[in-house]
């Protein structure tokens, strides 16, 4: 069938309305957060129900037309750029929101934003844990499917942590209920994670059932200040090691701090090194946790350590490590940020490495991240999009990959493969001569997705057009 | 012009935090081509000659109420509806507007008002005052299209508040519109033409400084006259504005009023013009009054849905924002007070269609009342 008659079939199944064709949704649809991709879809369908989403399913399953799920387009790895065309499945129409206070849950439909589950949960004293700094944007499905992780990760992981259950559409309009609404679930293998962080390749997540937990009562916030990164990973591995049970452990270094005090005039000392971290609880006792980290970072040769009085000072001390995305996108129209992560033991060489390229290639590369679960964001920054730019930014892009695999660590934490860390997974893989599982991969999406529809040419199929580096 | 923005959109690095409280891509349930971020691309790829500029590319970028509320969101620090004003100016130059805002334009040009009402009618509010209005002073009073014709008591309510304060005000002698509708609808000559005028006429009170209930026309006098290079060097100030600054070098009259009251951002006077702490100030000042603040207030005020010539364009889901906006209100309020006209209209027919036990007051009004009780 010619995909005119597809459109035609489309149209007709699930209303005009829902079934976008004209040049400029097809031009708009076609991009998502990273600099480098783009693609054209044949048209854009937006999802009201998962009865929508069974719909397209059934059909280009039977006319072999590529899908691709999306939430709010924010991937920051190509994930949801439509290489091969087909379909843009939008599901951020889909933003029922019920919270379950008796049994600690929060049922959300997949186009609901991270920010508006908690905005619902704190109506009702509660909070949902995974906070990727695109909270306010990312959606419930998008979140699931990349498994996104953020600053609490020290503390509550990533979102397969505060999964129980989801209702996914596979290829052909199937159903399948995955988990159960309940803290605790046993029943044969673990399929349910399976589509976690499977981005987009097997199914369609349309609903998930999630945990959420009381607001604490107290959060006390430090900001610590280093002569150097060494100081400073040696001071997070100190804490890490003892009872203190941070729920945030971020880093900053120099140049992050530079830049956030060249574009927001924050006048923090450039030293080599900040770390803010966040520790809550029962008001008493995070008083004296918040003082014993204060010793720790102290004993580890900090500079400066600065409690939080009220909120007022919380938010001041909290403003650098905010800034820093803003900072670099204001100061660079190209940022090529990975999501690296390292052994903790490993993490100071990381940086110390990374700062090598930096100066090796004359390439700006700031440094900020989640470094209490060895999780670094390291941006890449250029001042133009030239191709010789674009080139070395994906070499120095795809060398900071190395040095993570390299020190026994992973290529990404929590913002996955998608388009542009193809070649890196395929060398992690390599390393741990684990090649094979690519293929056990290919398989497992086979039972699900025989036709090879879903959002194809992305992590583990090799893409023709994906980078060749 | 939009190869020279080229550069700028560069900087949009699609993190899509600008979507979200979006009031127009709100009522299209987050499609892109009506969000922030998708008028950004679509001039991205008109700039880059990927897409051919249409008619319904144009529907889109004037399909934006011109809030604001996406520049604040930005990281990369683009100041969105001024990106936004500007595809409109050079769509307006290849002829790509739509047919609603042409024909608004031309009632402007044509009637001196986007209401195509007869001038003598702009002047209908003075039967609500006792004595003939003064035509000099020095504080001219402009009142601005909305107010005169749409809200004929809060013209009464300003200009007496005013004088009653000892204010040398005057009203502008055939006063027309001062061209801020032509402004966002793109068509630059011919508002610098209209704003010309209204200077003029202006300086014809004898005065040094305009106050207006309309911030609106407090920023096409105050902000957008430099860039037409009209620099009239008239004080420019929003009725609010005003009214805080007298309170602080006169003795502050007796107002009195028992009422649960909730104040409303307008998009203008707040996120553009950063007028936030006068309006509060103003309406605290009222004994009796209990002030509860909106939910979504100062900066993060979500808009009523009429700015931008957004009504002209859609007034349905321009009326939907209205009526979502409308949810921000606290319970048990009587009075739903702000400080712009066309903020008053907008939220005037979503109580009407909602059927809401809630008054729309100006603050001009409210004070008004307050005073004369
Ligand atoms: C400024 C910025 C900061 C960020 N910070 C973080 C961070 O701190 N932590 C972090 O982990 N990530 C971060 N990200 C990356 C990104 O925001 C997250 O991966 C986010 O979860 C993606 O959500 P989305 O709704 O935008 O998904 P999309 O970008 O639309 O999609 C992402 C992937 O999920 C798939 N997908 C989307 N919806 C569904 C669905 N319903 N069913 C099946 N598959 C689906 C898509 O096909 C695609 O493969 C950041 C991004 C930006 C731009
Ligand atoms: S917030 Fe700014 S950088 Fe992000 S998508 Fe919107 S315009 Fe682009
Ligand atoms: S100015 Fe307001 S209406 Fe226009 S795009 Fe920005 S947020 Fe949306």
């Amino acid at each position: 069938m010619e995909n005119r008659s597809v459109l035609e079939l489309l149209k007709s199944t699930l209303g005009e309305n829902k079934v976008l064709c004209s040049l400029e949704n097809l031009y708009v649809y076609g991009f998502d957060a990273t600099p480098v991709y783009r693609g054209k879809p044949m048209a854009v369908i937006r999802a009201y129900s998962t009865e929508d989403v069974m719909k397209v399913l059934t059909i280009a399953n039977d006319y072999a037309i590529p899908v691709v799920p999306r939430g709010h387009g924010t991937s920051l790895t190509g994930a949801v750029i439509p290489v091969e065309g087909g379909l843009i499945l939008d599901l951020s129409p889909m933003k029922r929101i019920e919270v379950d206070v008796e049994n600690g849950i929060v049922v959300a439909e997949a186009g609901a934003t991270i920010g508006e589950v908690n905005a619902e949960c704190r109506k009702y004293g509660f909070f949902f844990p995974p906070d990727p700094a695109s909270a306010e944007v990312a959606t419930v499905g998008g979140a699931l499917a990349t498994d996104a992780g953020g600053m609490r990760g020290a503390r509550y992981g990533t979102m397969r942590n505060w999964v129980l259950a989801m209702k996914v559409v596979v290829p052909g309009g199937r159903v399948l209920r995955l988990g159960a609404p309940v803290y605790k679930w046993r029943c044969g293998l673990n399929l349910l994670h399976l589509f976690v962080g499977s981005e987009g390749t097997l199914g369609v997540i349309t609903e998930a059932t999630l945990k959420m937990l009381p607001l604490p009562e107290k959060i006390v916030r430090l900001l610590a200040l280093f002569e150097t990164v060494d100081e400073a990973v040696t001071a997070i591995c100190s804490i890490r090691r003892r009872a203190l049970n941070p729920l945030i452990l971020e880093l900053l270094d120099e140049s992050t701090i530079k830049s956030v005090n060249e574009v927001f005039n924050l006048n923090m000392p450039e030293v080599g090194a900040a770390v803010i971290a966040d520790v809550d609880g029962p008001k008493e006792a995070v008083e004296r946790l918040g003082k014993e980290m204060a010793e720790v970072f102290e004993e580890c040769g900090a500079i400066s350590v600065r409690i939080a009085s009220d909120e007022g000072e919380m938010e001041k001390l909290y403003a650098a490590r905010r800034g820093a995305y803003p900072a670099v996108s204001r100061l660079y129209p190209i940022v090529l940020i990975e999501d690296i992560v390292v052994p903790l033991s490993k993490l100071a060489e990381a940086i110390r490495r990374i700062k090598e390229l930096s100066s090796k290639y004359g390439v700006a590369i700031v440094v900020f991240g989640h470094a209490g679960d060895g999780n670094i964001h390291p941006c890449i920054c250029m001042s133009s999009r030239d191709e010789e730019s674009m080139r070395l930014a994906e070499k120095v892009f795809y060398e900071i990959c190395r040095i993570a695999i390299e020190l026994g660590g992973t290529v990404s934490g929590e913002h996955g493969i998608g388009l542009q860390k193809v070649h890196a997974l395929v060398e992690e893989l390599k390393y741990r001569e684990s090649s094979w599982l690519l293929e056990v991969m290919r398989e497992v999406k086979k039972v699900f997705d025989p036709k090879g529809i879903m959002n194809p040419g992305k992590f583990f199929m090799r893409c023709r057009k994906c980078w060749e580096v | 012009m939009l190869g020279s923005v080229k550069r700028y959109l560069e900087y949009c690095k699609r993190c899509g935090f600008c979507i979200v409280k979006c009031p127009v891509s709100q009522v299209f349930d987050g499609l892109e081509t009506f969000s922030p971020r998708g008028r950004v691309l679509l001039l991205y790829g008109m700039s880059m000659g990927e897409l051919k500029a249409t008619i319904s590319i144009a529907e889109k970028l004037f399909s934006c109420t011109l809030c604001g509320y996406c520049t604040i969101k930005c990281p990369a620090g683009l100041e969105l509806e001024e990106l936004f004003s500007s595809g409109r100016r050079t769509l307006n130059n290849i002829g790509l507007v739509p047919g609603e805002i042409a024909e608004i334009s031309r009632r402007i040009l044509e009637s001196g008002n986007p209401y195509n009402a007869p001038l003598e009618e702009r002047e209908f509010w003075t039967n609500y005052i006792e004595e003939a209005p003064r035509r000099r002073g020095s504080v001219a009073l402009w009142l601005g299209c909305t107010t005169a014709y749409r809200r004929m008591d809060t013209c009464a309510a300003a200009y007496s508040l005013l004088k009653t304060l000892g204010v040398d005000v005057a009203i502008v002698e055939d006063e027309r519109c001062c061209g801020a509708p032509l402004y966002y609808a793109g068509y630059l000559k011919e508002f610098k033409d209209f704003l010309k005028q209204a200077i003029m006429r202006v300086m014809n009170t004898g005065a040094d400084t305009i106050v207006t209930p309309c911030p609106s026309c407090m920023r096409a006098f105050k902000e957008y006259s430099a860039k037409v290079g009209l620099n009239h060097g008239l004080k420019v100030y929003h009725l609010v504005e005003y009214l805080g600054k007298l309170y602080l070098v006169k003795p502050i009259p007796r107002f009195e009023l028992e009422a649960r009251v909730t104040y409303h951002d307008p998009c203008e006077l707040g996120r553009h013009l950063g007028i936030y702490d006068e309006p509060r100030k103003l309406i605290e000042s009222v004994r009796g009054v209990r002030f509860i603040e909106m939910n979504a207030s100062r900066e993060l005020a979500n808009c009523c849905g009429g700015g931008g010539l957004y009504l002209a364009v859609d007034p349905d889901n321009s009326i939907k924002i209205a009526v979502r906006r409308l949810e921000d209100v606290p319970p048990n309020v009587e009075v739903l007070a702000t400080a712009c006209p066309s903020c008053e209209v907008m939220l005037s027919i979503a109580v009407e269609r909602l059927e809401a036990d809630i008054e729309v007051l100006d603050i001009a009004d409210l004070l008004w009342r307050a005073l004369s009780k």
